[in-house]
């Protein structure tokens, strides 16, 4: 009788009855568990705020918004509450801490991770003039000079787009999304499935040129091999075969294989002009430009900017030791280097012709030195031969002159 | 019988999943199992629109669904209350730039909004409770009205 009593009151004091008996009020059922995020994150240093809208960029669900806050003078994200996922890439992407949802910055630091975003930006390398302006634009500094070009390191670029505004060139920095690509692969594919049963038709000859693919814009997506006719080879980067379909142009989601592409300036309204009375012919300027845009002038020996190649980079103004590049007109400019182009010009044609004239002077006085060898050498003979006369005579006369006398 | 006497005074609960993803639909049956168990506030439930009080909407509205949602909101009797569950309920969510309307509020007006991706089933029970009294002491009236 007494040890079942003791049973009795083990079973009851076991612990599991006692949660089964408050299972309903048990506290786990109505407060959230530590990891939960409460939406939408929170704004917690907007101080910090660099209005870069990397948040923005990265939201799948498009749930951020920039508003210009009157407190702080600048953009801040303002979250719609209705779409906001919890999915915290805003809080990771951000570069300077700005915003948190609850402790999830703390417990993901350190980790790897690739910035979320929705447009990815790639540096051209063959337009690229490497004037470093998007290096300075960067709010994050993940663009880098490697080996004389600039690359931007993709895993960490937040696409904030500062670089595109303050790079020079049109289109040098390319951007392509998700959707582009998701779009040409399907393209890509059609195309595919017609070459395999065999009903693809090729206009041969559509583009003038074998098309060329740019190392450092390929992204190794695969579709102009699956596309192409001949053959592209994708680890060299090389086109092997081509039959000049065009179809790999087409397609290209970032235009890595391409023919041709212009420079072209995104600025007219200013030009730069190197003031030649402060000039000390450093020739800073003219190893820093990258689009050629500055020569040597042949009369002053100063360097001077041909406004029609210029890119309006503003690298030379910037590495000027003197301070010698000043911000004008376009028309001012080309005033400014009017009579440095021609006399270049002029000089250029007087050295080309100067060049012709040497030339043939140098080989109209080698012909004529072979020929005055030549006459030499018999005159040389003729004089050697009449002088052993002389002399021959001389003796003679000499030896007469002897037996006479 | 005695069920249906019983359950004549609850909150009757109608589930309607406009083309989402099934996670907040997934939640509800949280609400309805063992835990959370929503019947034990008196709410049930019954996945019949023309005897709910509350419709439990959940997903973006898509083109196909928007016709219907309108049907099934007219079949409803007064006074009904219309509760938009998780962020695509809202504004689309991530699904905004597919083939959707929107939120449910384009279509039909929404008396409560539940953000989340999904929504915390307490959270879920937490509205229904503070928003399907008003609609039952409306139906008490009315009843009232009519036996007099």
């Amino acid at each position: 009788m007494a040890s079942s009593l003791w049973y009795l009151y083990e079973f009851a004091r076991k612990k599991w009855i006692k949660r089964f008996i408050d299972a309903k009020s048990d506290k786990s059922s109505y407060i959230p568990p530590e990891r939960y995020r409460k939406i939408p994150p929170i704004v917690k240093f907007p101080e910090k705020c660099i209005s870069c809208e990397a948040c923005k960029e990265s939201c799948p669900a498009f749930a951020v918004e920039m508003v210009y806050s009157e407190e702080y003078n600048k953009n801040l994200p303002v979250f719609d509450e209705g779409s906001c996922i919890a999915c915290a890439n805003c809080v990771e992407v951000c570069p300077t801490g700005v915003l948190e949802m609850d402790k999830h910055r703390i417990e993901t630091e350190g980790l790897f991770f690739d910035k979320p975003k929705y447009h990815n930006l790639i540096i051209d390398e063959e337009v690229c003039v490497r004037c470093g302006n998007c290096e300075r634009a960067c709010p994050i500094n993940v663009i880098e000079r490697k080996e004389g070009k600039y690359v931007i390191n993709m895993a960490l670029c937040i696409s904030c787009k500062e670089c595109v505004k303050a790079c020079p060139i049109e289109n040098a920095i390319i951007i392509f999304d998700e959707k582009t690509l998701k779009e040409k692969i399907d393209k890509a594919f059609e195309i595919k499935n017609k070459k395999t049963i065999g009903k693809l038709e090729i206009k041969e000859n559509a583009i003038e040129e074998i098309p060329h693919i740019v190392n450092g814009l390929c992204i190794s997506c695969g579709i102009c091999k699956d596309v192409c006719v001949g053959e592209i080879d994708l680890k060299e980067k090389k086109v092997v075969k081509c039959v000049k379909c065009g179809l790999c142009i087409e397609l290209c989601p970032t235009t890595a294989i391409r023919i041709y592409k212009p420079i072209i300036s995104k600025r007219k309204d200013i030009c730069y002009v190197i003031d030649e009375d402060l000039c000390i012919g450093c020739r800073i300027c003219y190893k820093v430009c990258g689009a050629g845009a500055i020569k040597i002038s042949k009369e002053t020996k100063l360097p001077y900017i041909v406004p029609e190649l210029c890119v309006r980079g503003g690298a030379c103004a910037r590495e000027c030791p003197v301070e010698a590049i000043k911000i004008v007109k376009p028309e001012e400019a080309e005033e400014a280097v009017k009579v440095r182009i021609i006399e270049d010009k002029i000089i250029e044609s007087i050295e080309a012709d100067l060049i012709l004239y040497t030339e043939k002077y140098g080989k109209v006085k080698e012909e004529i030195e072979k020929l005055s060898l030549k006459k030499l050498k018999e005159e040389l003979k003729k004089r050697v031969y009449e002088e052993n006369k002389r002399i021959k005579e001389m003796k003679r006369e000499l030896y007469d002159k002897g037996n006479n006398s | 019988m005695v069920k249906e006497f019983l359950r004549k005074r609850s909150i009757h609960v109608c589930v309607i999943n406009t083309g989402g993803c099934n996670g907040c639909d997934i939640e509800i049956v949280a609400c309805l199992a063992p835990r959370y168990d929503i019947e034990q506030y008196g709410i049930y439930v019954h996945n019949n629109p023309r005897e709910a009080d509350v419709l439990l909407i959940t997903g973006p509205v898509t083109l196909q669904w928007a016709e219907r949602l309108k049907e099934i909101y007219e079949k409803t009797p007064e006074p009904k209350i219309v509760v938009a569950v998780g962020a695509c309920a809202l504004s689309g969510g991530i699904f905004k730039e597919g083939h959707v309307v929107g939120g449910v509020d384009k279509v039909i007006p929404v008396d409560a909004k539940i953000p989340g991706c999904p929504p915390r089933p307490s959270e879920i029970i937490e509205t229904i409770l503070k928003v399907a009294p008003k609609a039952i002491a409306m139906r008490e009236k009315k009843l009232k009205n009519r036996d007099e």
